[in-house]
């Protein structure tokens, strides 16, 4: 588990990020089939997608994080990222942070997307949903968290699939407003 | 909830007879103190009746309890729980479809802390993953408790830890029998299960509305159906006698307001130590490891902070567990 080290952020003796680390970053993130991850340490962002495992290090200033969680929330999708293999590509021009509404994980657990094992999913890609509507149950030693769409929209995109593991803040599903259509 | 009033005056008349438990009290005198029809107290008499209540007489020369029955209603529990305590708001249902969904429900329109759904009988008992918990009238508790943690969302699975230590304790205390605890909160007796914790949770990102843990104990059941019998057992099964639900539901609801003021006070890792204190799974215990992505074998050490298990597998490998289920391997 990579949290512990990982977790200190802005420690002066942490701050550089190296190449080694990086590499024992992304065997976890393989492992664990984390699809996207990114911490910041030091004013130094890294972020890793995998397929294609774009890894990049912006320089840019921490932005607002009251909250003392290990795993800070991942930032809105940059449009320069390509998208990871096997999601489906936003053909219509470059979603912006202002497009799409993320609903991210609250808690480490497990995704389920559907009620129970044989049931349908909640919900697909292209589906409207509506505020509150059910999007999928995060389970984290037997505590179901039934996660709900707090924004009226399209999803275009789904980010986990059925029984992969979660992390805090970890996007789930992406929503187009519809106000925005 | 079309039932609930209904409940309250069943409850009312419970309450009536239980107080006077030596005389005949005429129909008539129970109508009007409940505010009911005499025809309306011979149905409800019917209904305790075909709990198991024990009720000399019939509607023309009055009705007399033969003794206190074990019914969870909150007049006879006498808990006593102080404002803002689990348990200080009861909710007592003769017949529902789950309390699990009652809670939930009520957690939605703004329930207080602290409050508790109690059920005789569950129509659609549920378990985790759309599965079916068997609810047999009158012979296991049915309860949901309604929290609102003062903690982060990521914070809040340790309380399904603080659940199932209450209940061990509930059991051992009121039962007499000597329980153990599977991770992450079955409670076993004699190896099954005795009891199911499906705990749900209504959150934000950051921001915790309400826990509801749904607990179901299997107390008076004289057998277990087919499928089960391997697994689960009650604790009459196991004791060879009857054990009053009334005392092990008062049991449990002070335990939990105990472990619960615990973990406010002391934060998750007191829950994690009370676990790993009750529990034989908590270290060195060959497992079977069942995760939503396939299964490996294991020997457990330990749960960190957060009240996660970790494991160690045949290569030397430690894994912390958050999800999953475990099984011993014999």
């Amino acid at each position: 588990m990579p949290k512990k080290s990982a977790g200190r952020g802005g420690e002066a003796s942490e701050a550089a990020w190296n190449l080694k680390e990086i590499r024992a970053l992304m065997d976890v993130l393989e492992e664990r089939q984390i699809s996207e991850f990114e911490m910041e340490r030091g004013g130094t962002r890294i972020r890793i997608k995998r397929g294609g495992l774009a890894v990049e290090t912006p320089q840019v200033p921490l932005y607002g994080n009251n909250h003392s969680h290990v795993w800070p929330a991942p930032a809105p999708e940059p449009s320069a990222t390509p998208p990871a293999s096997g999601m489906p590509a936003a053909t219509d021009a470059a979603e912006t942070v202002e497009d799409v509404h993320l609903v991210k994980s609250p808690i480490v657990g497990t995704f389920y997307n559907s009620p129970s094992p044989n049931a349908p999913p909640f919900v697909s890609v292209g589906d409207e949903v509506q505020v509150g509507q059910p999007l999928c149950i995060i389970e984290a030693m037997k505590l179901m968290n039934e996660i709900e769409s707090d924004s009226a929209g399209e999803v275009v995109r789904i980010y986990m699939e059925n029984g992969q593991p979660v992390e805090y803040g970890q996007s789930l599903y992406a929503i187009r407003p519809s106000h925005k259509i | 909830m079309p039932t609930a009033s209904t409940d309250r005056k069943i409850d009312r008349l419970l309450q009536l007879m239980a107080q006077n438990a030596t005389v005949v009290l005429p129909g008539p005198k129970i109508a009007s103190e409940i505010g009911v029809t005499r025809s309306t107290v011979w149905h409800y008499i019917e209904r305790l009746r075909a709990l198991g209540v024990e009720i000399k007489g019939h509607p023309s020369n009055g009705y007399q309890l033969q003794k206190l029955p074990d019914i969870l209603a909150p007049s006879l529990l006498k808990l006593d729980a102080g404002e803002g305590r689990i348990g200080h708001k009861i909710l007592h249902y003769f017949r529902t479809d789950s309390t699990n969904s009652v809670a939930m429900a009520l957690a939605s329109k703004g329930a207080e802390h602290g409050t508790v759904v109690v059920a005789e009988e569950q129509t659609a008992g549920r378990g985790r993953l759309g599965r079916v918990w068997h609810s047999e009238k009158s012979a296991g508790i049915y309860v949901s408790v309604i929290l609102r943690p003062p903690l982060a969302p990521s914070a809040a699975p340790v309380l399904t830890l603080m659940a199932g230590v209450a209940v061990h304790q509930a059991v051992e205390i009121a039962a007499g029998v000597t329980a153990d605890i599977r991770w992450p909160n079955d409670v076993l007796v004699g190896g099954k299960k005795v009891c199911g914790i499906l705990t749900e949770m209504s959150a934000e990102l950051d921001r915790l509305h309400a826990v509801v843990l749904g607990i179901g104990i299997n107390v008076n059941h004289r057998e277990m159906p087919g499928q089960l019998k391997a697994i689960a057992t009650s604790l009459r099964m196991e004791t060879g006698r009857a054990v009053s639900r009334a005392l092990v539901l008062v049991t449990l609801l002070k335990e939990l307001e105990k472990q619960y003021q615990m973990i406010l006070l002391e934060g998750g890792q007191a829950a994690a130590s009370r676990w790993a204190a009750a529990s034989t799974f908590a270290e060195g215990k060959p497992v079977r490891v069942l995760t939503g992505t396939g299964e490996y074998q294991a020997v457990t050490a330990g749960l960190d902070a957060r009240g996660a298990l970790r494991v160690r597998r045949g290569d030397g490998r430690e894994e912390t567990l958050v999800a999953g289920e475990i099984v011993e391997v014999r």
